[in-house]
């Protein structure tokens, strides 16, 4: 395993531990986190509110990592965003109410690394098949 | 594996990219017989036939889409390459251009082997203009 892959196994343990200190110092001082399902980019203080929200909604939050590909300094990840909705999710067009339903979703993260931290993360979620799952279409047609 | 040097996988895929907003069955042609295809929604499928099976989910809806050609990123590693870009188009009345709404931002994982592409993981939020529950258009009893 190459010193990015680890880097990057690590970074995905960090948040699934939900320390968000942890997870920002993975990150280069002007590291950025793109969730492009709802084309938002975090910095700075920013970059652990994903993990926060995620970690609030979804407490058994797992990211099951499928595959690796690597090239220089970037690491591009196949995975499924998993988890049982226990509490409320805070979304851009409102928070959703604990549904208690499973999410377990496709995902594809692309890191661009230097000197081991993260300088970009762009999220490629699902973000309409996590709000089918949970059941909630018809309040969140805009989100 | 692939010995098709990078910049020949990537335009391979360009080729993709155009024939795919052209609609024209050509596309198929860049396909192995038993590739493999990934897109939200729609889940896996294998072969030509699935690929065609996914393109008619968008029969009557999809009136265009355009992926922005000059705006993709290409990032190869050994046999796959990774593309991140953005599509514009109009469904069902309603148009998406992205980078500008959610919908239309997405990140393909191709793999090749020989010449030809082997496999194609499609990576984005399929609600392109922002409505949602009808266009589970295959079904909700697929693999995600």
């Amino acid at each position: 395993m190459t010193a990015n892959e680890a880097a990057i196994r690590k970074a995905y343990q960090v948040a699934e531990d939900k320390d968000v200190d942890g997870w920002m110092r993975c990150f280069t001082e002007t590291g950025t986190f793109t969730d492009e399902s709802i084309g938002v980019t975090y910095r700075g203080e920013e970059l652990g509110r994903p993990v926060e929200v995620y970690a609030t909604a979804f407490p058994d939050m797992h990211r099951e990592l499928f595959r690796f590909y690597e090239a220089g300094d970037t690491v591009i990840v196949e995975l499924a965003l998993q988890g049982t909705h226990k509490g409320p999710l805070a979304l851009p067009a409102g928070t959703v109410p604990a549904t208690g339903k499973r999410m377990d979703a496709p995902c594809c993260d692309v890191f661009r690394l230097v000197d081991g931290k993260i300088q970009s993360f762009n999220c490629y979620p699902s973000g309409t098949i996590i709000l089918a799952q949970l059941g909630v279409f018809p309040s969140e047609r805009t989100a | 594996m692939s010995a098709l040097p990078d910049d020949k996988k990537i335009a391979v895929l360009l080729q993709y990219f155009r024939l795919a907003d052209q609609g024209s069955p050509q596309v198929l042609d860049l396909f192995h017989e038993d590739v493999e295809l990934y897109f939200p929604k729609f889940g896996f499928g294998v072969g030509r036939q699935a690929f065609v099976e996914f393109v008619k989910g968008f029969d009557g809806a999809l009136e265009f889409i355009r992926h922005d050609y000059d705006n993709l990123t290409f990032i190869p590693a050994g046999d796959h390459v990774v593309v991140e870009g953005t599509s514009n188009g109009k469904l069902s009345g309603q148009t998406w251009v992205g980078g500008q709404a959610p919908g239309g931002r997405f990140c393909n994982v191709f793999t090749f082997r020989d010449d030809r592409i082997a496999s194609i993981h499609i990576y984005l939020d399929p609600d392109y203009t922002g409505e949602d529950a009808p266009r589970f258009r295959w079904g909700r009893n697929r693999r995600w």
